[in-house]
This record gives C-alpha cells, structure tokens and sequence, in this order.
C-alpha cells in the first residue's frame, strides 16, 4: 500500500500522500454512523427524541460525534502525512471548537435564528454540533495553516482525498443546515419546525451525502487523479 | 452605436411589455363587477323585468313603497350598536360549545336575552377584508366589493352605492351617530348629532368608549332620533394590545352588556309607542393576536344579534342553558353572512333592499308575520336578487325567458341557443338559479291560489318559503362569490407580455456582458489566478435564489411570510460576499509591483459584510411583519411599550444621522463647490423643519419652543415647506451637478484639477466614462440623502430606527462593492441592492397583507383631502424601501475595463463604450428583469390558484403588492435612464468644449 500512495509535496511545502479508500471508508463511515446513533438511536434509548428535546438529543450527539470525529481525523492525518505532533493535533482540534461555534452561532443569529434567551441553549448546542462537524476536522488536519483553510472554505478547492474528506461533509452539512431552514416559515405547526430541528436534522443529512460522496469519489477517481485534483 | 441603439430599444420595449401585460392581466383578471346604478325606489316593491326608464318621472313618496310591497313595517326606531372587532365566538360560542364561563358571566343580561328568544344571535361571516371601512360599507349596502374595488376605494370616503342609511335618510329617518368617525366619512351630512372618535390611540381602550357612553343619557331620552349608530372600538384596541386571553375582554364585554342592558330597558322594555329595534352587531372578528384583516375563520366571525320585544319570545319560557348552545335556531344552524343584515333590516324596517345588496333574509326575525307577508318579503328579496344575477350575466337565455314569462314554464333544454360568450358552467349555474327561482314562485303562485280560497295548510306555506330560502340562500352565496367571467384572451395576451418582458430584458443584459466578455478576453488573456471560477458561484446563487424565491411565492405561507425568504437570501448573499472576501490572498502585489499585506482588505470587506448582515438581522427583529408570527414580541412593540418617548428620541437619532451623513456624503474632501455647499444647506434646513415637524407631533409638553402647543396649522405648513425644499434640491442637484462635476483628476485621484490645469493635461483615461460614474454618484448621493429625510418626516416614529438602518446598510454595500480589491460585475451588485431593497420593505412594518398600509402617514401635509396625493404619499411611504436601493444603485460602479492611466488604445475605447453602457443599462433594467421573473411567476401563482382558499385573503393583495412593486421599480428605471442619459449629454457636452479648448491653446502654443 505505502509505495503506492505517492507522497508529493506541493507548492507550499505541506506534505501529503492519499489517505487509502478503505481508511476513508472505515473512518468516515464511523463518524457517520456516530452521527445518526448519536442523533437518533441513543436519544431514543434514553426515551428522548429530537423534536422533543433538542438540547438533550443534540448533548448526545456530541458525546459520541465529538470523540469519532477527533478520532477518525487524527488517524487518517497519521496514515496520510505527520509534519506536526499528534497532540498539537488534537489540541488545535479542540481549541477551534469554541471559536467555530462562536463564529456559527453568530452566523446563524445574522440568518434570522431567535434571539430570545430561551433559545440561546438550543443556539449554541447546534453551533457547538455543527462546528464538530464543519471546523474540527479541519483543525485537526489543517492546524492554523491560512492558505488551506482558505482553499477549502474560501475556493473550495480540496487536494487530494484527506482535504476532499474534510471540505465535502462540512459543506455538505452547511448546505443541509442552511437547506434545513426552508420549512420553518411554512404554516404547518409541526413541532420539528422549530429551531433548530429541521437545522439539525438538514446538516445532519448533507453531512451524511457529503461523507458518501467523499467516499466515493476516492473510490471512482483513478489513483493518479486523486492528488492532482485541485 | 448601433448596437447602443438597439439596447435601449430592446430596453424600453421591455419595460413597456411589462406594463401593458400587467395592465392587460389585470383588467381581465379582475373585470370591475357590473353594479346597478340608482337607489332602490318603490318600483322594487312591483316586481318586473323593466329596468326603470321612467325615473324621476313619477316621484311618489315613501308610504307608496310601504303599501305596494306589502311587508308591514316592524320597527320605528333602529338602534345599531357596532362592537368593532368582535368575535361572535365571545357571545354565541362556536360549534356548538358555548363561550368560556368568564365570558359568559361577563354579559348576564345578553344571554338572559338570548335564553328567553328576545334576541337573536348570528355568526355573520364577515367577507375579507376584514377592516373597519369596507366592513361598515358591506354592512349598510350589502354589496361585496369587487377586490379591485377595495384597492381603489382603500381611503375614500363617502359611500355612493345605494345603502341602508340612504334609504332611510329618504324615509326621512332622523340620524344620530356615536362613535368611530368612519361613519361620518361614510355618510358625511346624514347624522344630525354626532360624536366621532378615531381611532389613532391603540392603547386607549377606555376613553374611547367613555366618549361614546356619556352620550347615552341624553340620546336614550331624546325622542328626535329614529336611528341611533353607536360605534364601540374599544374592544378593537383591546385586542391589538393583548389579543383575545388579554385580562381586559371580560371587563369590556361587561361593559357592553350594561350598554346593551340600558338600551334595553330603556327603549324596549319601557316604551310602547315607538317598536325600537337593537341591532348588536361587529364590523369584524380578530385573530388570537388580535389582528384581523385576512379570512381566517376568527377574523370573518362577525356577531349579528337582533334584540327586540317584540319577537315572539319563543313559548315564552327559558331554555336550559345546555340545550340552548347547541340549538339550531340560536345560532349555527343558519350560516348567515355580514351582508345578510341588510336585506333584513330593509325589510323590518319598511325600506327599499338597497340596489346591489347581495344578502338574503334571515328568516328567524319574520316569523312574527302573517305567512302571506312572509312569503311576500321572501319574494320581494327574490327579485332585488334577480336583478343582480341579470346584470351579471347578460348573455343568460333562460334569464330572458324568465323575465318574458315570469310564472311560465321555463324551457331548461333550449340552453342551445347560448351564444358561445357563455361557457357551460357559468349557464349551468345561471339555469339552477333559474330553475330554483321558477320553482319557488310557482310555489308560492300555488299558495297565493289556495289562500284565496282559504284552503291554505301550513305544509304548502312551508314548502313556499324553504323554496325561496334555498333559492336565497343559493343566489346570494353565488353572488357573493361574484364569479364574473375572466376575459381569457386579455389574461392570455398580458401573460405573454409580461412574459416576454423579463426574457427580452434578460437576453440584453446577458449580450451586453457576452460582448464585454469577448472583449475582454481579447485584451488579456486568462491569468492563472482569475475568480472566473468563483463567478459561476455568485450566477448560482443569484439564479437559485431568483428561482426559489419565485417557487416559494406559491405557498401561501411564503406569501405571508415574504420576509423570511427575502431575509434569508440577503444573509446567503451576504455569506457570499464573505466568502469572496476571503478569496483574496494575503500577500499579494499591489499596482506598484511592491509586496503588501492584504489582510486590511479582508478586514474592511469582511467589517462591511458585518455591518450590512447586522442592519439586516435587526431590521428583520424591528417589526415581525408577516401574519403567523406577528403578534409575538419585536423591538418596535418593546421600544413602544418602553416609553413613548423613545421612538421619538430614535426618530431625532435617525434624523441627526441622515442629515449628518447626507452632508458627509455630498461634501466630500475633494469636491467642496458652492453648489454642493447650498445642498448641504438646504438639507439641514429641511432636517431643523423635520425636526420641529417632529416636536410638533410628539405631544410633549412643554414644546421645544415653550409654548404649550403648536397652532393646528403649522405641522401641515412645515411639511409641505419640507416637501418643497427636498424636491428643490433634488431638482437643483440632477440639473445642476453634471456641469460641476470635476472630469480631470491628478494621478493620485484625491484632488481635482481646476479648469486652468484640466487645458495643461493630456488626454489619458476615459474621461467621459469615469466623469458619468462620478456625477452619477454624486446625483445619486443627494437623492438618497433627500428620500431618507423624506422617509424621516412621513413614516411613523417607531419606522425613524429602520430608515436609519437602511442608510447604513445600503452605504456598507456601496463601501464593500466598491472596495478597490473586489471586482463584482455589476448586474450582481444590481441584484444584490434589489433583494436588500425587498427586505427592508418588511423592516419597514409592510407585510402582504393590505392592513399594514400606513393610511395615517398619507395625510401629512395635506389641508384636504386629495385620494390622488394622499395615494401618493401611502406609496411613497409603502415603497420607502425598494426605492431607496433602487436609487443607491446610482452609487455603484463597475469594476473599470482597463486601468485608467494607461494611454487610449482603440481596443480600449470599444471595451470602455461597453463600460460606459453597462454602467448606464444594467442598473436600468435588471431591476425591472428581476421584478419582471416575480410578476410573471406570481401571476402564473395566482392564475392557477383562483379557487384556492386564500385567493382572496393572501394571494391577491399580494398580487396588488406586486403590481404596486412593478410601478415603483418602473418609476425608478424611469428615473435612472433619464438622469443617466441627462448627465451623459452633458459630460459629453463639456469635454468638447474642453477640447475645443485645448486645441486652442496648444495651437497657441506652437504659434507662440
């Protein structure tokens, strides 16, 4: 396997061989499966349930999202390249979860979210769950690197399959979230339209889509298109 | 020029596409209902099929009517008490189920009333919309006005159809009125008493009522009245403050029951002379928030409670409580509507059925009557409705039929000989009415026969009269339905006008840009580092977001809650901005080749996003706009409930800021002129004259000058001096500021060259393409600042906080796009402004529903009333916002062709002439492009949902909001071409002359 991933060093002397399509598969595949359990089936074990009680449902999610993701993300950083320390990782990983859900929770108040105290819980509860799954992987991966966070936020342009793994679910949940909001005015009274459910339950979905079409795309690209992907 | 020529052909063409297709549409979609014209006269009381052509020829008193109509008076006196915004629910309960116990025990004495059958409730579903005026005018003509007809008479005044109060005022009724003033509107001279009070002050709930109350005394003992209005709002305003749980309906209500009580006792109990009848009755229902207006069931439940001694009080014994409630007769069995009360009290009270009243009687109130007076008012009510249904479908056959031979048979199957202009469904329901009318007047033709010859039973009576209700009952519904035939070739020719419209515009822009494009790429060849990539971004989300908000206008949730939608696509906007911003690149080489640090860039563009996504998200929290969710807190209802003077310190704040920027904006460091100067003068001018408007209005005492209070007329006088001054100035600016504007700049843009050193320099640059730029900015620059004053002066006080908000919204995007670093190709920016201009519209307190129309504001400054100025000025108020943005579109730029300082190439000349048209097309058309895509798909809405539920109460005031939209975006393209196309002449005007000159001096140069 290690001679077939060529190891490549780019332009701005960050080193990076393709993570192996089993690996994404395994890893990714464990985060989102720790999603839907997280969101879904433990809440229900508990007697709880999403619409019910988001804060309980989205605190589990994040009890079994937030170890995955670290996980998956430092290991596949391990198989596919290790210019930093493993706990520098992990660190810059869990100091980003503050500022990422700061910066969220303030983008969702500008997209029309409550303002009102009552809702403030539920708020920073969705931003904490959508930065796990939207700037922790990055941390993880990227570190403070500027130029990568800006080809993948800002171009949207991932190379190779680590940085397709991290860009295509975070904006595949950013979508699904920002997706997820088309209901809430509709004159249903369905309880789920409330914030942040059918957020919730939006970047939940794009994330999944987003992690199937990562995977996949490591999967169907030739080998040697994979790191020339730009 | 050519093909500059055939630009703005295509551009006009399709600007005028749209306005016709709009105005054909709307001619066939909404015919103006044919009404008859006249008053009902005696001749009502003789059925026939002849019109009357000999009017006014015979003019025979009122006692003719009585006698030749054959329904005996029932009632002298009429005493109609209006409990504005009363739910029947409150009384009458609902479904069976009565009103919750505290509501009961609030009115004893009414349900004492109902329990012993001297009163007779009804839910009188009210018909949208549900607001006081076109209420009230339902309710006394009984005409169901045509939705365009409520468009047009939103603020007019007196009623002219035929009406009740006219009717009696012809009998010779003398007229008091208490209460809410839209009756003296209404029926201007017809009360000879009256006591209006408005109904400005929402929060007063008591004094209101108070003003109408302490009349009674003295009007229960007079006996010079025959009717009595008294007009409640009290319950109104408790409603718009708390709903319908607020603690003070209970109070109120037992209020009105002691009104009900005293009237009562002292008119109908006591007096035996004079039959008085009380008509307890609500204009409309409200919501559980207390708003109404739409047609919710809430809002359309109307009471209508007769109370009389004289009804037959019902085997005189009282009903038990539970079995009352759910009793046919009280209540819910008749489903009775508003306008049923007019042919009702017509009939009791001895008058003619006004000409276009669409009701039906309620049979309860005449059972006191002989069987052969009953069958007569019935038959009399008939007739009044047969007219209507022959003026509404003039090409009937069997209609003929039954006016050549009333009683005969009326042959159903000759309906071949229906011309083609009836389409089988409308004959079809023409043919029930015809067949439901013969069967009852063959009916009752029967029972005249057998009571002549005293054979009649009481079955024949009975089968008589249920013919005639259901023939009623029919009739008016389908009336008020008012299924007047749609032109279909004019909805079809204005569908693909309006249609054709958008695409045409579209096609022009998009080869404008294909031709620049070309251009460009022939100038220089794709650089690696090119945001083409990118730019595909921002043409997806500008079509996906054009496209899913013309999708989403067909739910009528969207379309009540327009706000969200439009909220929500200036934050994606916004979020693209963000995004392009931090595209750029840290480090990168400035113009000079030199190294610089970027990140001041990202932070300016990334600070400008901020503040516009800050102005949107309070301008959405200001006022909740919409229908779902408008009764829940907003900052416009907290600030009220604060102080009232705080709305009045923002609306100062507002001022100070608009004026203080205005000035900033107009004197720029670099172009300190006179003229500019005298602008700014009379900016502040007109801001003191605000300001003192303000004061005058606040009814802060002591005033800012002392005195006690302002003298009646001076608030009109300041505004109409504000109105003169800002229009001035406005004028002064567009005419003027083209020969000012500096056309040569030193190499370092700061400072302008003065014409002594414009003759030195040589030609570099575009001259005239940066010179139309710039004076188009500072034109646009001085019309803002004059709107934004103007808005400070008309919309309410609480609305001062979002025009404020608005400026500096609109002065952020101007910053952010024209951010020497961004290159956003102008029909996105253009896009941009629209969608900003579309939410600030709901910021402002405006919603799709024609309640939130600002009517008080459309009379300031004026003495009298005008419907044209005061339309006016509601539109000027309404449209505050779109406008604004349309105008600030005057301040954007494209990003130049080709860098200025280099030398005039005549590849440069073809790119900057496209420049030059971009600059002065785009912000022209694309608006109306883009209202254009709305229209159309809004039209194609509403077109495909004409038997929807809401298609009155939702989709066709919306519809009027888009017809409304598509004038002001016209209005301000108008606007836009022809200061744009003005200030072009005159640049081009200048720099020949300035190279006249030049040639001049260098020939004397050489000479010398």
């Amino acid at each position: 396997m290690a001679d077939q991933q060529k190891a490549e060093v780019q332009d701005d002397g960050f080193l990076s061989r393709d993570p192996g399509a089993i690996a994404l598969l395994s890893l990714q595949g464990l985060c989102g499966v720790a999603l839907v359990v997280g969101v879904k089936t433990v809440p229900a074990y508990y007697g709880l349930n999403l619409i019910a009680h988001p804060v309980a449902a989205i605190r589990c999610a994040l009890a079994l999202t937030l170890p995955t993701v670290v996980v998956a993300y430092t290991l596949l950083y391990i198989f596919s390249s290790r210019p930093r320390p493993v706990w520098r990782c992990i660190g810059s990983g869990l100091l980003s979860l503050p500022l990422g859900t700061v910066v969220i929770a303030l983008l969702a108040l500008a997209f029309g979210a409550p303002t009102s105290l009552q809702y403030a819980s539920r708020t920073l509860h969705w931003a904490f769950l959508m930065s796990v799954l939207v700037v922790l992987p990055a941390a993880i991966v990227l570190g403070s690197s500027w130029p990568d966070w800006q080809r993948i936020f800002a171009f949207t342009r991932p190379r190779g399959g680590l940085e397709r793994a991290i860009c295509i679910p975070a904006h595949g949940a950013l979508i699904g979230a920002w997706v997820g909001a088309f209901p809430m005015p509709l004159d249903w009274e369905r309880p789920w339209q409330e914030w942040p459910i059918s957020c919730t339950y939006g970047a939940a979905g794009g994330y999944l889509v987003g992690l199937t079409i990562s995977i996949l795309l490591q999967f169907l690209l030739p080998k040697d298109v994979r790191s020339k992907v730009d | 020029m050519g093909k500059c020529g055939r630009t703005v052909l295509l551009s006009v063409l399709g600007v005028a596409l749209q306005l016709i297709g709009l105005v054909l549409f709307v001619l066939g979609f909404f015919p103006v209902k044919p009404a008859l014209m006249g008053k009902s006269d005696f001749e009502s009381a003789m059925p026939s099929c002849q019109t009357s052509t000999y009017h006014g020829e015979k003019k025979l008193s009122q006692l003719s009517y009585q006698e030749a109509s054959g329904v005996p008076r029932q009632f002298d006196r009429l005493v109609i008490m209006i409990v504005d915004g009363m739910p029947a629910e409150l009384v009458l309960g609902r479904g069976g189920r009565p009103p919750p116990a505290e509501l009961v025990a609030a009115m004893p004495f009414t349900h004492s009333l109902l329990a012993s059958r001297k009163g007779f409730g009804y839910h009188a579903k009210a018909a949208p919309p549900t607001v006081t005026m076109p209420r009230l005018k339902a309710m006394t003509s009984g005409a169901i006005a045509g939705f365009l007809d409520v468009a047009f008479n939103f603020n007019t005044q007196a009623l002219l159809d035929d009406n009740l109060v006219d009717q009696l005022a012809i009998a010779g009724w003398k007229m008091v009125m208490l209460g809410d003033e839209t009756w003296l509107k209404l029926f201007p001279d017809k009360f000879m008493r009256h006591d209006g009070v408005n109904s400005f002050y929402v929060k007063d709930t008591v004094e209101v009522d108070y003003n109408v109350t302490r009349h009674l005394q003295e009007e229960l003992a007079a006996s010079d009245w025959d009717l009595l209005v008294l007009h409640y709002l009290g319950l109104d305003h408790v409603g718009h403050l708390g709903g319908r749980s607020s603690s003070l309906v209970a109070p109120k209500l037992k209020e009105m029951d002691d009104v009900i009580q005293r009237i009562y006792e002292k008119l109908i109990r006591s007096s035996v002379d004079r039959r008085t009848l009380l008509m307890v009755a609500s204009d409309h229902g409200m919501t559980d928030g207390g708003n109404h207006g739409g047609a919710s069931y809430q809002e359309a439940d109307a009471l209508a409670l007769f109370i009389s001694g004289s009804y037959p009080g019902d085997k005189g014994e009282l009903e038990s409580a539970s079995k009352r409630w759910t009793d046919a007769a009280t209540s819910s069995a008749w489903p009775s509507f508003q306008v049923d009360v007019v042919p009702t009290l017509a009939q009791q009270l001895g008058v003619p059925i006004p000409k276009n009243s669409v009701g039906a009687l309620l049979p309860q109130l005449f059972t006191s009557l002989a069987p052969k007076e009953q069958l007569r008012a019935l038959e009399l009510n008939a007739w009044q409705l047969f007219q209507l249904v022959r003026v509404r479908s003039p090409g009937s056959v069997c209609v003929k039929q039954l006016c050549s031979n009333p009683s005969g048979g009326v042959n159903s199957g000759s309906n071949s000989e229906a011309s083609g202009r009836w389409s089988a469904e409308k004959e079809k329901e023409v043919e029930n009415f015809c067949e439901l009318f013969k069967q009852a007047t063959d009916l009752h033709f029967a029972w005249i026969l057998m009571d002549k010859n005293n054979l009649t039973r009481f079955t024949e009576f009975e089968a008589a009269r249920d013919a005639y209700l259901e023939l009623l009952k029919h009739t008016s519904e389908w009336l008020a339905r008012g299924t007047t035939e749609k032109n279909t070739l004019l909805l079809v020719c204005g569908g693909v006008l309006m249609l054709l419209s958008p695409l045409l515009l579209i096609w022009t822009t998009l080869s404008l840009y294909k031709a620049k494009s070309r251009r460009k790429q022939l100038k220089i060849k794709g650089s690696k580092f090119n945001i083409l990539g990118d730019i595909s971004f921002e043409k997806l989300i500008a079509v996906g977001g054009v496209c899913i908000h013309a999708g989403s206008l067909a739910s009528s949730s969207f379309v009540e809650e327009e706000q969200y939608t439009y909220h929500f696509l200036v934050a994606t906007l916004s979020i693209v901005f963000i995004r392009h911003a931090l595209q750029q690149p840290r480090i990168q080489k400035d113009t000079f080749g030199k190294f610089s640090r970027g990140g001041g860039g990202i932070a300016v563009r990334v600070l400008a996003v901020a503040v516009i996504l800050l102005c949107g998200r309070l301008l959405r929290a200001w006022h909740r706009s919409g229908v779902n969710w408008a009764h829940l807190p907003d900052i416009a209802k907290w600030l009220e409930t604060v102080d009232v003077q705080v709305p009045i310190t923002i609306r100062y704040a507002a001022l100070l800021f608009a004026t203080t920027s205005s000035c900033l904006l107009i004197l720029s460091p670099s172009r300190r002129h006179f003229l500019r100067k005298l602008i700014a003068c009379c900016l502040c001018l007109s801001a003191t004259l605000i300001f003192v408007y303000v004061d005058s209005q606040s009814e802060q005492v002591p005033t800012l000058f002392g005195s006690a209070s302002y003298p009646d007329q001076v608030p009109t006088l300041l505004a109409r001096s504000v109105f003169g001054i800002l229009g001035i100035t406005a004028v002064l600016a567009v005419t003027l500021l083209p020969w000012i504007e500096p056309l040569w700049w030193n190499g370092d843009k700061k400072a302008a060259c003065f014409p002594s050193q414009e003759i030195k320099r040589t030609w570099e640059g575009f001259p005239l393409e940066t010179g139309v730029s710039s004076t188009l900015q500072s034109v646009g620059r001085v019309l803002i600042s004059c709107w934004c004053l103007l808005q400070v002066l008309l919309q309410q006080s609480i609305n001062a906080g979002p025009v404020g908000l608005l400026l500096v919204q609109l002065l952020a995007t101007v910053v952010f796009f024209r951010h020497e670093s961004n290159n956003y190709e102008l029909w996105f920016q253009v896009l941009a402004l629209q969608w900003m201009g579309g939410s600030g519209h709901f910021g402002l307190g405006n919603s799709n529903t024609l309640a939130t129309v600002d009517v008080a504001g459309a009379y300031i400054g004026l003495s009298s009333h005008s419907t044209a100025l005061s339309g006016l000025l509601a539109f000027i108020i309404t449209y505050a916002s779109p406008f604004l943005f349309l105008i600030g579109m005057m301040l954007l730029s494209s990003p130049p062709p080709t860098d200025t300082n280099s030398n005039r190439t005549t590849r440069d000349l073809i790119l900057s002439e496209a420049w030059l048209l971009e600059i002065l097309v785009v912000p022209c058309i694309l608006p109306v492009a883009l209202n254009g895509v709305i229209l159309v798909a809004f039209t194609a809405v509403l077109t495909l949902m004409q038997d929807h539920l809401f298609v009155w109460s939702v989709f066709s005031p919306k519809y009027l909001y888009v017809c409304a939209a598509t004038v002001c975006t016209s209005v301000g393209a108008l606007l836009y071409a022809i200061i744009s196309a003005y200030c072009t002449s005159i640049i081009t005007l200048r720099l020949r002359q300035l190279e006249r000159k030049q040639l001049e001096f260098q020939s004397g140069e050489k000479k010398s």
